[in-house]
């Protein structure tokens, strides 16, 4: 009986689990990046600072363009195999 | 009678267990939208089972690895061929109905995995089965799976609570909410993609078992379509019995929460399906959920879930191959034709109908999780 050690194919586990982790970790942190400059654009215009307001929409507007070209590489990947 | 009938009885089997698959899974795929409200049930249901129709046409991967990197092919060839396939399939439904009827845990995945390498041992012998292909495609990324879903979306909630940290929470749960629209998108399509393979798989070994394709053979569209399909109208059917039987796995979690645990699962599940690792979706998608919840308090984990999946792996395998072993040993003793399908599927339906009625009239089975 060969070892599990032998058989396993680590260069794949490993690829899966680190593409896993970077996908999902790189996703939140894009995702929540948009959140908090949404959410600092309605509060800094509340507050009458413009030029703040202004600079989270941009934070808030690049993060969502990255979440939608995250979402599609990725499906472009999977397709492409 | 027609030899082909064998082959015919395979496939109506085996999408019958996709479907099943689906109706199951439903519950995992929009459960965490439904609780958070990122979307109401009838919208969320009818985004998933598009999504898992969708899903099915984006990769082969996992099912090349059920085709041809579990069972050889080649070894399981001849005019058995056809019972071997059938027997696994009819393992892998039995297993399902003994676990529903009496609340055990279970996956359907590794049902179906098992039934098909316990009717090909029992053919054929150790011969049949790539080790190999079972072991570093199945058992080892089956276990890290869960893991890592559950490390991976501890993370990313800790992260998203440290980056919204201080922000007023109405609009960041109204932005967590979209990003769930997305997140809970994502899990159905990785469903669609690693699940509805798996049936391709299967239909697919039948096929060049029965010589109809040649050993290496990818799906044909007809099979993937009919395999997307079947998912999709299990996966809309299974959401119409959750809205009827509302609180069913809804589990208290925040929007971050929601998003995190959603996003964990699918990113798992979909890398996983681009290496051909044919996982318990259910498995990792609990694993994600209860990732989420480790942030707050060590104590809101549902440990319980954790050994529900410990116990359906330890479980599922060998009792699904015992049982595919077990009914290809009854089509050998029915004379090894048409004759043994035949009469294990009309009994079959029997059994099943039966069962479901005695389950309607003492209530629903206890969920296992």
């Amino acid at each position: 009986m060969p070892l599990i050690a032998e058989i396993v194919n680590w260069a794949d586990v490993g690829g899966s689990v680190v593409a896993g982790a970077v996908a999902a970790i790189t996703l939140t942190i894009v995702v929540s990046l948009g959140i908090r400059g949404m959410a600092k654009y309605v509060d800094y215009g509340q507050e009458g600072r413009i030029t703040a307001a202004y600079a989270a929409l941009a934070i808030g507007g690049l993060s969502v363009l990255a979440t939608v070209v995250l979402i599609v590489l990725g499906i472009y990947l999977m397709v492409a195999g | 009678m027609d030899p082909h009938l064998i082959l015919v009885i395979v496939i109506v089997t085996a999408l019958a267990f996709d479907f099943t698959n689906g109706f199951h899974d439903t519950a995992d795929i929009v459960a965490t939208s439904i609780s958070t409200g990122a979307a109401s049930p009838k919208a969320a249901i009818l985004f998933a089972a598009v999504l898992n129709f969708v899903g099915a046409f984006i990769s082969i991967e996992v099912a090349a690895t059920i085709a041809s990197g579990i069972v050889s092919a080649e070894a399981i060839s001849g005019p058995d061929a056809l019972n071997i396939v059938f027997a696994g399939l009819m393992g892998a439904i039995a297993w399902n109905l003994i676990t529903w009827y009496y609340g055990l845990p279970s996956s359907s995945s590794y049902a179906l995995i098992g039934g098909i390498v316990g009717s090909a041992l029992a053919a054929v012998g150790t011969g049949a089965i790539e080790v190999e292909g079972l072991v570093g495609k199945v058992l080892v990324p089956g276990i890290i799976a869960p893991i890592l879903a559950f490390l991976v979306a501890g993370a990313a909630i800790s992260i998203c609570y440290r980056i919204v940290n201080n922000l007023r929470p109405g609009p960041v749960n109204r932005g967590y909410r979209v990003a769930q629209i997305a997140s809970g998108g994502m899990l159905a399509l990785a469903h669609g993609i690693n699940d509805a393979q798996k049936t391709m798989g299967v239909i697919t070994l039948a096929l060049i078992a029965d010589g109809v394709l040649d050993a290496g053979s990818d799906p044909p569209f007809w099979v993937i379509f009919s395999a997307a399909t079947a998912i999709a109208l299990g996966t809309y059917s299974g959401g119409w019995k959750i809205i009827k039987t509302t609180g069913t796995r809804i589990i208290k979690m925040d929007t971050a929460q929601g998003f995190s645990a959603q996003g964990a699962g699918a990113a798992v599940i979909m890398t996983s399906s681009y290496f051909g690792f044919p996982l318990s979706t259910t498995h990792v998608i609990n694993g994600g959920v209860m990732g989420s919840r480790i942030a707050k308090r060590f104590s809101a984990v549902r440990w319980g879930v954790a050994g529900n999946i410990v116990t359906a792996w330890v479980l599922t395998l060998p009792a699904a191959a015992t049982i595919g072993a077990v009914v290809y040993g009854v089509t050998v003793l029915m004379g090894g034709g048409v004759a043994g399908p035949v009469v294990i599927s009309a009994v079959s339906v029997v059994v099943i109908a039966a069962v479901f009625v005695q389950r309607a009239r003492r209530g629903a089975p206890v969920e296992a999780g």
